[in-house]
């Protein structure tokens, strides 16, 4: 999907049956990142944070479904406990509802030292923008780190299928695995 | 939103007219509005992905009610069993129509009737197929005892109580399983048990 921005009419041009059809999806598009719920890019609904921390496993990404749109540059957690390395990313989507899952990679920061205790901001290589449901945020850790985030209760589940996955890798790699582990229990990203 | 153009498009033949201009628009419109709040295609309740916590049903042969988002023609919900007994019930339920906090679940569309709470672990119960619309249906668990929990919200971990926060959105109703033919909610309720549309 590479038809997010909005589309304005040159003067005096023509407009025929199919191209009224694209502009208006490309500017219904870009009107669903902006008015989506919630406006920013993030794994899930932040004021549904219950103040849970998850401990992430060693070597592993996890990947959260976009709930709000907009463009890019880095991603933001909270860090509870620091440790080893982390790297961020952002994915586009294939797949449709339950079978949705992350793709392709489409910005990175690598590999970095995972932030100290606190609010972290960690730049991609670049900006990206994102479209509700249609791209993934990522984290991958070398140790195990201990974020906000969802807590307790059995991680791997198909309750999270289409929404939250996991599997071995760090750092985030060019491609998610075709057949990632669904969870429920993910780190609370933020697109910023 | 990868879905919208097959709803109503324009051939690069077609001249809209004034009503199929007005109708495409509508049809397109809607969709982007059910889209706005749950991007996901598919139906569900109570945030699955972001809350883990582990919830009963507050009391004996209760149900809860909670309202979907999200559109999509559905065969089973899907919960996570984390502590299994007894016997549970699913059901889809039509909405009463009623606008903001007054919406409620109304008829009884489908149901598993009264069946033996699954296994720990991730299980679908079937229903009759339903074809789901955002906001307009409600999903429906009832469960016979408070031994069997399911994983939920991080709101309240040890069992879902009444509070009248979420009106229009979740709620209990007593001495109601399996799910009853009319929906009954005694009172609302914030915690949520999550629940998945499966098609």
């Amino acid at each position: 999907m590479t038809w997010t921005a909005p589309r304005a009419y040159p003067v005096a041009l023509l407009v025929d049956a199919d191209d009224l059809n694209t502009y208006w999806r490309d500017n219904f598009n870009h009107l669903r990142a902006t008015l989506s719920a919630p406006a920013i890019p993030c794994t899930y609904t932040l004021d549904n944070w219950g103040g849970n921390t998850q401990t992430l496993a060693a070597t592993t990404c996890y990947y959260g479904r976009v709930r709000g749109g907009g463009t890019v540059d880095s991603v933001a957690f909270h860090v509870t406990t620091s440790a080893g390395d982390v790297s961020v990313a952002v994915y586009d989507n294939t797949g449709a509802a339950r079978s949705a899952r992350p793709n392709s990679r489409q910005q990175t920061s690598g590999a970095v030292a995972c932030p100290a205790a606190g609010a972290a901001d960690v730049a991609l290589g670049g900006s990206v923008a994102v479209t509700p449901g249609d791209h993934w945020l990522a984290i991958s850790a070398s140790s195990t780190p201990v974020l906000a985030g969802g807590s307790e209760n059995p991680a791997a589940s198909n309750l999270g299928a289409g929404l939250a996955y996991r599997e071995t890798a760090h750092p985030a790699p060019a491609s998610a695995s075709a057949t990632p582990t669904a969870i429920i229990n993910q780190p609370l990203l933020i697109g910023a | 939103m990868t879905g919208w153009t097959t709803l109503d498009t324009w051939a690069d033949t077609d001249v809209p007219s004034h009503s199929d201009l007005n109708a495409q628009m509508r049809d397109n419109l809607l969709h982007l509005r059910e889209t706005l709040d749950w991007p996901y295609g598919f139906p569900a309740c109570g945030e699955p992905a972001g809350r883990s916590a582990t919830v009963d049903l507050w009391r004996a042969n209760a149900c809860i009610y909670e309202r979907f988002r999200g559109s999509g023609t559905i065969t089973a919900l899907g919960i996570h069993v984390l502590t299994s007994s007894g016997n549970i019930g699913v059901a889809i339920y039509a909405d009463n129509a009623e606008d903001g906090d007054a919406a409620a679940p109304a008829a009884r569309l489908a149901t598993s009737g009264a069946v033996a709470c699954p296994a720990a672990g991730f299980a679908s119960v079937s229903v009759a197929s339903t074809a789901i619309t955002s906001g307009q249906h409600w999903a429906a668990l009832s469960v016979d005892n408070l031994t069997a929990n399911f994983s939920g919200s991080a709101m309240n971990t040890s069992g879902i109580g009444p509070t009248i926060v979420h009106r229009g959105v979740a709620g209990i109703g007593e001495g109601a399983h399996p799910p009853p033919a009319t929906g009954n909610v005694g009172f609302s309720t914030a915690p949520h048990i999550s629940i998945v549309g499966v098609a």
